[in-house]
């Protein structure tokens, strides 16, 4: 299995992030073997409201990186009905023109009550890819909302999208999405309006905080996916952003940071998998608390106690 | 050793497209949210040139069930061209004369059979 994903075989891919998805412990020694190959591909994440145009423009992007020889893989992650538990993965409809190519592998997720923007297995989908040996590996996120912002530490390089007249420079600035931006794309930039939202994004680089350090100037770029306007200066953009990490040594933080993000998330995932499973222990200590006995950070304390004991 | 299994519960994939030039998208996307509604993920791929982009694309997804939407002209089997390709894929048909409903059942019944 591991073989077939490491030659590339388009099964045992799809298969393995299912089994990243389904996380059974029998996969883990799989899933381990898959992490062990990966770490060669430029990891890029593409976030910003929805109605931005990130699906189109993986679309597009897409193409133009299959022209430079390269192959990318796209995970496309869509939200999951609270309600059902089910979700409509709508992405793939937008990304046109890439059927029928060996060098391109989509797959859409569902967040599956994750918040921030991935899905709990995005990482191990993009792992998968990039063991597969896709050369680049572009995430999609959900359209974030405010404090949505996972993909910041979850890529090498985070190109935030914005459209014209959404009023999005308002909503980025509330989602803190401006900040994190390596490189800021205004899509639809045939729209007469493109050329005030690209000039106001400018304008705010200026001003707030910046995780960029190291010099790197975040570059605006104006695309038209209709048009095919714009795509090739963002590869290019795209391309130097990844250099630039790699002659400054920034790529090692952000490889940390990535890291640091996953491990973190993990464990989360594995105390409130515990706590749900123990849900007579919750109930009882519930209780207590509901006849003021103990405030909810002692019944908090407590869970973590019989955890540890677990 | 802790007990984890079962950390996320299996759910069905389908994939949902559409081939030749049906009459509009409206059935197909109300299906969609049918089953969406019914806890499954529906990815959900619109027109598709060719049987062969279907066959990647379920690859790709790894789904449990193909729903193939045909306009009224096509008189394919669709299932017999191309489930040689997908095992362990369920291919259905959606003629253009089903109701959401029954489109609804066809694929809830392929996603609940063993192979």
């Amino acid at each position: 299995m591991i073989k077939d994903v490491l030659a590339g075989d388009v099964r045992a891919i799809a298969k393995m992030i299912s089994r990243a998805e389904a996380a059974k412990p029998e996969d883990r020694d799989a899933l381990a073997e898959v992490f062990r190959h990966a770490g060669k591909a430029h990891v890029i994440g593409l976030t910003g409201v929805p109605g931005s145009g990130k699906s189109t423009l993986a679309g597009v992007l897409g193409l133009e990186i299959r022209k430079s020889g390269r192959t990318v893989g796209i995970v496309a992650i869509d939200p999951s009905s609270p309600f059902s538990g089910g979700a409509i993965l709508g992405d793939r409809l937008r990304m046109t023109g890439l059927a029928g190519d060996d060098g391109v592998f989509i797959r859409s997720m569902a967040t599956r009550g994750a918040m921030g923007g991935l899905a709990r297995a995005s990482l191990e989908a993009v792992d998968v890819l990039d063991a597969a040996g896709f050369d680049i590996v572009l995430i999609e996120t959900v359209g974030v909302g405010q404090d949505e912002v996972d993909i910041v530490q979850a890529a090498h390089t985070v190109v935030v999208v914005s459209a014209p007249g959404l009023g999005d420079e308002i909503q980025a600035i509330k989602a803190g999405v401006l900040e994190i931006a390596d490189i800021h794309v205004v899509s639809k930039s045939d729209r007469a309006d493109a050329a005030a939202t690209a000039a106001d994004i400018r304008g705010m680089l200026g001003l707030g905080p910046t995780r960029h350090e190291d010099d790197w100037q975040v570059p605006v770029v104006p695309t038209s996916a209709e048009a095919g306007e714009g795509i090739e200066d963002l590869v290019a953009a795209m391309d130097a952003h990844r250099k630039h990490l790699s002659d400054t040594g920034a790529i090692e933080q952000r490889r940390r940071d990535i890291i640091g993000m996953r491990v973190l998330k993990t464990a989360e995932e594995i105390i409130r998998k515990d706590f749900k499973d123990n849900r007579e222990q919750l109930a009882v200590l519930i209780d207590r608390v509901m006849a003021r006995e103990i405030p909810p950070r002692e019944a908090a304390e407590r869970l973590l106690e019989s955890f540890k004991k677990s | 050793m802790r007990q984890d299994e079962g950390l996320t519960r299996s759910v069905t994939r389908v994939l949902l497209v559409q081939l030749g030039n049906p009459v509009g998208d409206e059935i197909a996307q109300v299906v969609a949210r049918s089953l969406r509604d019914l806890g499954v993920d529906v990815v959900y791929g619109g027109l598709q040139d060719s049987l062969q982009d279907i066959v990647q694309a379920a690859m790709q997804e790894d789904v449990d069930v193909v729903g193939v939407q045909l306009d009224s002209g096509n008189a394919l089997d669709v299932s017999e061209k191309i489930g040689g390709q997908l095992s362990g894929i369920k291919v259905v048909q959606l003629a253009p004369n089903m109701t959401v409903e029954e489109a609804v059942t066809v694929i809830k019944e392929a996603g609940a059979q063993d192979d």
